[in-house]
């Protein structure tokens, strides 16, 4: 991808990122990334994206106790952490999918995968964003390719047609 | 008895989720974690309304409603989608294949509850 487009994208993530986050009650700020490789924050899940448009990966990666703070259930196990950052990752990238869309860009996704256990990520390739949060970490990692010709910094035809939270009926 | 709604999603947390201000609005919930246990939750349960979730492993749920359209199954239980996805082809796609209703995560659960009695009707 470009660097314009990575840029947009970039800032489209965070901005994805951040606005989630608040609806959970929970203020991401800015950090340095690590100087090294450091072991796993906590839990972590995946999501692929592939189209006709863009494919790639976004890797959402938090401590387990802010993930169990804001999990339904007052004392999650392992699983439901993973479950429920999966799910998280899958809400941060809705809102990315929602902003692509004024752009003319649609975001194919696969269903988050989380790891039983989860070894250090390998960095490389990936561009990285760390905020700190409640005690706790939050980091998401990306990559993204276009499949064809995109122009992310030019609003297209908006194709999006509902607000999240407020239900359409037919 | 209460008033039964299924709700579809391959994740625990979020029919949990879901699942947490509809039965506190009186209702009685079953959970399929895909297309497939929908399908049998369907058929094994009187069904008053489902919440759906779009991308799920195996069969999404557009796929499901068009299968229960093009089979003329449980044709009169109200849809309504719930998803990240807010694109108007896929919208679209699943007015025409007979869901009531679309919502774009994350859910606000009064709007939620809302939707739930206005399509389902009191619990």
């Amino acid at each position: 991808m470009n660097q314009e487009n990575t840029e947009v994208f970039s800032q489209f993530l965070v901005e994805a990122g951040s606005a989630l986050f608040q609806t959970l009650g929970v203020t991401l700020v800015a950090i340095a990334p690590p100087c090294t490789p450091q072991k796993p924050v906590g839990v972590r899940a995946s999501l692929a994206f592939d189209g006709s448009d863009l494919c790639g990966v976004i890797v959402l990666e938090m401590s387990a106790a802010l993930v169990a703070r804001l999990h339904p259930d007052p004392d999650p196990g392992i699983a439901e952490l993973r479950d429920w950052v999966g799910e998280l990752n899958n809400l941060m990238v809705g809102g990315l999918k929602s902003t692509l869309l004024t752009r003319g860009a649609v975001l194919e996704c696969a269903t988050p995968l989380t790891a039983p256990e989860a070894p250090a990520l390998r960095t490389e390739g990936l561009r990285s964003f760390h905020f700190a949060a409640e005690n706790g970490r939050v980091d998401v990692f990306f990559t993204a390719a276009e499949r064809r010709s995109l122009d992310l910094t030019e609003i297209g035809e908006d194709a999006y047609c509902a607000v999240p939270g407020e239900p359409l009926f037919f | 008895m209460a008033k039964s709604v299924l709700v579809v999603d391959d994740s625990k947390t979020v029919r949990q989720q879901v699942s947490q201000p509809i039965k506190a609005a009186g209702y009685s919930i079953i959970e399929a974690c895909d297309g497939t246990e929908a399908l049998a939750q369907l058929g094994n349960n009187d069904i008053a309304m489902v919440i759906c979730d779009v991308n799920m492993p195996g069969i999404s749920g557009i796929e499901l409603l068009e299968t229960l359209r093009d089979q003329g199954m449980h044709t009169a239980v109200p849809f309504v989608m719930l998803t990240t996805e807010g694109q108007t082809t896929l919208v679209e796609r699943a007015k025409k294949a007979g869901a009531k209703g679309w919502i774009v995560k994350p859910f606000k659960a009064d709007l939620l509850v809302a939707a739930v009695k206005k399509l389902a009707g009191a619990p």
